[in-house]
């Protein structure tokens, strides 16, 4: 409603300008009439229309400025309002053009056809035609004159004032008189008995008298009509001068004037007539100027009147476009534009309410996946996910926790992204993409790989996913770290073997040793020489059998005996100094002690650690032989928020085999001839149980490096 | 092609060929040459000028096409004033028309609002009667600070309709003088 308070004054104001230019032009078509009362108001009305031009053209150039711009800055409705007026302009124009262009043709043919020859001749014949007849009349006058002058020649001035009126009737002249070179009037006479003076000639007719002698003339009266003036001079002795006025008869004066009248007029018709097309050409060239800025300036307002709901429209569709989808437009009119726009409002409200609907679903759809995402983030077993192409859709925390990749970042790749990233996963990874694209079964699989802190051993299990129509969209790997429990059962169970050796084996062996003693010292008497050697030597090696029993025996006891740690904050590095400075006092061998800095606390059973020292020294003894050089390196390291006490021991023995890595801190694996092959496993077992880890150093390759990593205290 | 031709001076002369002919001003319009003073037998003071009326080629063409001109003689009685405009004493606008009467074949001029006409047998002579000019002022007394301005104004809304925008922009109309101010010698 208020666009249209606001627009309907325009309207009024265009449609006044448009009645006043109308009015101005009816006005100037009136006032070139030159019988026309406004045509003294002609060249007013003229400028007013040159106004009404000019203003008319600033508005046209101002509105045509103004949709420049807007095609220019590609405005909503601007293009389409540029469509309309072009078509309106060229409907206009092609018309009014050809109309001009007959009307002036016509126009001017017209004014030409009025002026002829024969009409120029005619109009001068007659003309002529009066202006002989009047001559004759005057000649006869003349002709009276002289002889009524010549009748009063020589007689006295009192006498010709006697015969002055018979004269006068005799000729039928209407006022007669004589009068002197000086002008005084010596007698009259007139037809009318009211005029006392007679009508005397003035300064030229008395200076062509005195040149001349006579004067005559045809000449306008006081009355409007035409009289003739005839002078003659009286022969006198004295100079006396005979003045006759003879008024010509009212019919031929008539005659006379209509014929002068119509000829001045054609004449100045005809004078004009250059003047005439010109004057209507600018009457119509400013009707046809007027009329059409008048009409395109209105063409602009009702234009941009119908294109307004339009560009609403677009205006609308764009803010839809860009998401705006409570855009409501104003109803401007109850027109098919308006039903429209109607149509547009409602759809809009529909399209809004859907799009909160949407919203609304997916908040809970992403809230659900948020709580999943959380799920799945702080689920122990890692899991990925991959699509049907077998690139990375999703990785949980667990995933990164346990492969020590941040799978995340390979989102969108394939599993061979990270083969190339980590070929030390080389293994794993392959394993994974081959059993992924193997087909679309179930499977779980127990993976071992190296890690990098030693042998990881996962438990796998593959899932394909499949959309509701039956295609296979993906797969979900699920997988935990199943090492340690691995570990844990197999200590377990050689935890049971120890304890059960102990109590089985340990107990009949004394029995059999002191029986043994037994046999030897009641025999050995009774015996031959020889025979007494014989069982001396049984006897010995059944009691030296049963010790190497016990010593194993008690092995298996301390590995399978449960921790008892006399748990005590000390340095490690002094402890480490004390095993060390032990052992190269009794041998050949060369210990190097690299340690970065002077404090590492632990908190830990300086027995028990003292005990993996010195079986880890033995071991490299023995893999020496008795001669080499032994490094000891201790370091403060940082790993996963935890201070910890790296300790390294490195040798120059034999090494270790590749495949014994993985297996060599088991019992019963030794690559040494004598021996348990409960050491390294009594080391793991003790680091382990001080919350530490021990790993193989498979990049040394001088011999066998083994790092323990323990927590700073 | 003539209509052509037509609409095309037509268009022209309603965009640019109204534009004001140039040349030719000084050579017609309206002088007034010497203003005379004298007194009449009643004390009245009379104001005789000698103007000059030169008429350029158009105007004498339509005068001899029967085509009437008209003049209007402004005559403003003045009296000096300091630090301020003329005192106006007394004004008077006398009319002068020309035209030419084909049956006699004579110029008339008709002076002032009077309804007789002075018949001339040729246009110079006509144009020398116009340039005598006789007024009576009127009485009063005159000072040294009082001084005379005569102004010879054409008047162009005088002309036939078709003729008036021609002679608005043409200089062969402008047949008008410019204020000349006389000193009011006794």
């Amino acid at each position: 409603m208020a666009f249209s308070k606001i627009k309907l004054p325009v309207g009024l104001l265009a449609m006044a300008l448009f009645g006043l230019v109308l009015l101005s032009l009816q006005l100037m078509s009136s006032a070139s009439q030159a019988s026309s009362e406004l045509s003294e108001m002609y060249s007013w009305l003229l400028v007013v229309n040159a106004i009404g031009l000019v203003v008319l053209f600033c508005l046209v150039v101002v509105n045509v400025y103004s949709l420049v711009r807007q095609l220019r800055k590609q405005e909503a409705g601007s293009r389409l309002t540029f469509r309309m007026l072009s078509l309106f302009v060229l409907q206009a124009l092609a018309p009014a053009a050809i109309v001009f262009y007959f009307s002036m043709q016509f126009l001017h043919q017209s004014i030409d056809s009025w002026f002829n020859v024969e009409i120029d001749r005619a109009m001068e014949d007659a003309l002529e035609l009066s202006q002989v007849s009047l001559d004759q009349r005057m000649r006869w006058h003349i002709k009276q004159t002289r002889l009524v002058a010549a009748a009063l020649a020589n007689k006295s001035d009192t006498l010709r004032a006697l015969e002055i009126a018979n004269w006068r009737e005799t000729i039928e002249s209407s006022e007669m008189a004589v009068f002197t070179g000086s002008g005084r009037i010596v007698a009259s006479s007139s037809v009318n008995p009211s005029d006392i003076l007679p009508d005397l000639p003035d300064e030229q007719v008395w200076l062509q008298l005195k040149q001349n002698g006579q004067y005559y003339a045809i000449e306008p009266d006081e009355e409007g009509g035409i009289q003739i003036r005839v002078i003659q001079k009286i022969q006198n002795d004295e100079p006396r001068f005979l003045q006759a006025l003879f008024t010509v008869p009212v019919r031929i004066a008539d005659l006379a004037d209509s014929i002068e009248f119509a000829f001045v007029r054609y004449q100045e018709m005809r004078f004009l007539q250059k003047s005439l097309k010109q004057s209507f050409s600018l009457a119509l060239s400013l009707v046809l100027l007027l009329s059409l800025l008048a009409a395109i300036w209105l063409a602009f307002i009702l234009i941009r009147n119908i294109v307004a709901p339009v560009k609403e429209l677009v205006k609308g569709t764009q803010a839809v476009a860009a998401g705006h989808y409570r855009q409501q437009l104003p109803v401007l009119a109850q027109d098919d534009l308006g039903f429209l726009v109607e149509s547009f409002n409602l759809m809009t409200k529909r399209i809004a309410r859907s799009r909160d609907e949407a919203r609304a679903a997916s908040l809970e759809v992403e809230s659900q996946r948020v709580y999943l995402e959380i799920i799945l983030a702080n689920l122990t077993t890692g899991v990925i996910s991959f699509d049907a192409d077998c690139k990375i859709r999703t990785a949980n925390q667990a995933a990164y926790r346990i492969l020590h990749i941040p799978v995340s970042r390979f989102i969108g790749q394939e599993l061979d992204a990270l083969i190339d990233d980590y070929p030390e996963m080389a293994d794993l990874l392959e394993t994974l993409r081959d059993l992924l694209k193997q087909g679309d079964e179930l499977w779980e699989r127990r993976i071992a790989f190296m890690g990098p802190n030693g042998r990881q051993e996962l438990l796998c299990r593959g899932t394909p996913l499949f959309s509701q129509d039956g295609l296979r969209v993906g797969a979900v790997v699920v997988f935990d770290d199943v090492t340690d429990l691995i570990q844990a059962q197999k200590n377990a169970a050689w935890g049971e073997v120890a304890r059960r050796l102990a109590h089985e084996i340990k107990n009949p062996l004394t029995p059999i040793q002191l029986s043994a003693e037994r046999l030897q010292h009641k025999l050995r008497k009774e015996l031959t020489e020889e025979s007494a050697e014989i069982l001396n030597r049984s006897t010995r090696t059944i009691v030296q059998q049963v010790e190497a029993m016990k010593r194993m025996v008690d092995d298996f006891a301390e590995y399978a005996r449960p921790a008892k740690k006399q748990v005590k904050n000390i340095n490690l590095l002094e402890l480490v100094r004390d095993v060390m400075n032990l052992y190269a006092l009794q041998s050949d061998i060369r210990f190097t002690l690299a340690a970065e800095g002077n404090e590492f606390p632990v908190e830990v059973d300086p027995d028990n650690i003292r005990q993996v020292l010195h079986n880890l020294i033995k071991n490299a003894q023995e893999a020496m032989e008795g001669k080499g050089h032994i490094e000891i390196r201790l370091r403060q390291v940082h790993k996963n928020n935890l201070d910890y006490v790296e300790l390294a021991i490195y040798d120059e023995g034999t090494g270790l085999e590749s495949d014994q890595i993985t297996r060599i801190f088991e019992p019963y694996v030794t690559n040494k001839i004598k021996g348990t092959g409960l050491g390294l496993a009594i080391v793991k077992k003790v680091v382990e149980e001080h919350g530490g880890v021990i790993w193989v150093d498979s990049a040394y390759n001088k011999g066998a490096g083994f790092v323990i990593q323990l927590p700073g205290a | 092609m003539r209509a052509y031709k037509s609409v095309a001076k037509a268009v022209l002369m309603s965009v640019i060929g109204l534009l004001p002919i140039s040349g030719g001003a000084d050579e017609y319009g309206v002088r007034v040459y010497s203003v005379e003073f004298s007194r009449s037998a009643e004390q009245t003071w009379i104001l005789n000028a000698r103007l000059d009326f030169r008429l350029s080629p158009a105007a004498t063409d339509a005068v001899l096409h029967g085509v009437p001109l008209s003049w209007q003689v402004k005559l403003r009685w003045l009296k000096s004033r300091t630090f301020w405009w003329d005192e106006i004493r007394a004004e008077k606008t006398i009319p002068l028309t020309l035209q030419y009467q084909a049956l006699l074949n004579q110029f008339a001029v008709r002076r002032g609002d009077k309804p007789e006409v002075e018949m001339f047998a040729s246009l110079n002579n006509a144009l020398a009667e116009m340039s005598r000019l006789q007024v009576n002022l009127g009485t009063g007394s005159v000072g040294t600070e009082d001084k005379i301005a005569i102004k010879v104004v054409f008047d162009r809304e005088a002309l036939p309709t078709p003729l008036r925008p021609e002679a608005w922009l043409s200089q062969q109309w402008d047949l008008s003088s410019d204020w000349s101010v006389w000193p009011f010698q006794k």
